[in-house]
């Protein structure tokens, strides 16, 4: 057994030294080149996800919110819930509004000679639109509870994530402008 | 795996794109590291299949594969990192495969049989011919090792 077992003793003990090769530089570039065109393209099936997600998750909350409202909502303390709510949304919607106008206006700034990116924030923005427009219905149908303000969060931060997509293309490459925008995400 | 610098880089790329791409399809059954492990050994065995690659795995006589495990055995043969790699480069593509995923990766042979779709007294064979051609190199003195030789 010695010498045979010596051969696979050997190459356990010096496994490491067999990946003594490494990668040249270049081939990072190209992994981070050919990553951000396939990424671009991925970015268009993920607005279709994102609208999809956004549907499901407004029909799912809408029926959730009106059975609440049918079995559960009280009379007693409803003035006192309502008006916490109420300034609750008015805080959610204040910072999601202004954040996402902010963005769409870089946005627009940073793409004036392209306009097909602006009808395509259009064409993302009108479904979420749509699905927000219901949901601030339910709130003023006094159905306002945790779960519509959920999905209202959600739909703005979706907004929010398809501008800073974007952003993150068309911004000119500066450490001050990436290290913003990264505060700008986790801080959601 | 791939015996050239070359197409192992080409493969590198392929393999971070691809993950890259298909990250949402990972499902923390494993480790990153092991699925991207997976993710380069299906790549490259793929690319080497393609290539027409005849990755030589017959049929085994298990009595066979005795009598060569007791003749490995006998071997004898100054080991280097430098000089076994250089004898692996020389191995016909289906041996290498094999004694690269078993001895370098820590693959099994039940793992190996299902990576390769061939049986496991199949990769023992493979392995032990892998590593008699190895020491037949080394004792022979085929290989030219860089910078040393």
């Amino acid at each position: 057994m010695g010498k045979h077992n010596s051969f696979d003793d050997f190459i356990k003990r010096n496994r490491e030294a067999f990946d003594s090769q490494m990668p040249s530089d270049q081939l990072w570039d190209r992994i981070a080149s050919e990553v951000n065109v396939s990424q671009s393209g991925k970015r268009q099936l993920w607005f279709n996800h994102a609208r999809r997600y956004a549907a499901v998750a407004l029909v799912f909350l809408s029926v959730a919110a009106g059975l609440h409202m049918v079995f559960f909502s009280s009379v007693e303390g409803e003035d006192l819930q309502a008006s916490l709510v109420s300034k609750e949304i008015n805080d959610v919607t204040y910072f999601y509004e202004t954040e996402i106008e902010r963005k769409r206006e870089r946005v627009m700034a940073l793409t004036a000679e392209i306009p097909a990116i602006e009808q395509e924030i259009e064409m993302d923005f009108e479904a979420l639109d749509l699905a927000l427009k219901e949901l601030k219905a339910d709130l003023n149908d006094d159905v306002a509870n945790s779960e519509v303000l959920t999905a209202m969060i959600q739909n703005y931060r979706l907004k929010l994530q398809i501008l800073e997509q974007i952003l993150e293309f068309v911004e000119p490459t500066s450490t001050d402008n990436n290290t913003e925008d990264e505060n700008d995400t986790f801080s959601l | 795996m791939m015996n050239n610098s070359a197409e192992a880089e080409d493969m590198l790329q392929e393999v971070f794109i691809e993950a890259f791409t298909r990250l949402d399809s990972f499902r923390f059954e494993s480790t990153i590291g092991a699925w991207l492990k997976r993710i380069t050994i299906n790549k490259c065995i793929n690319e080497l299949r393609k290539r027409k690659v005849e990755l030589d795995y017959g049929s085994i006589n298990p009595n066979v594969m005795v009598e060569e495990e007791q003749e490995e055995d006998d071997v004898e043969v100054a080991l280097s990192v430098d000089r076994i790699k250089h004898a692996m480069g020389l191995l016909p593509d289906g041996y290498r495969v094999v004694f690269s995923l078993y001895m370098l990766e820590g693959y099994d042979h039940e793992e190996i049989s299902r990576i390769l779709n061939i049986s496991e007294s199949t990769s023992k064979t493979q392995l032990l011919r892998g590593k008699k051609k190895i020491i037949e190199i080394l004792k022979a003195g085929e290989i030219q090792t860089p910078g040393k030789n």
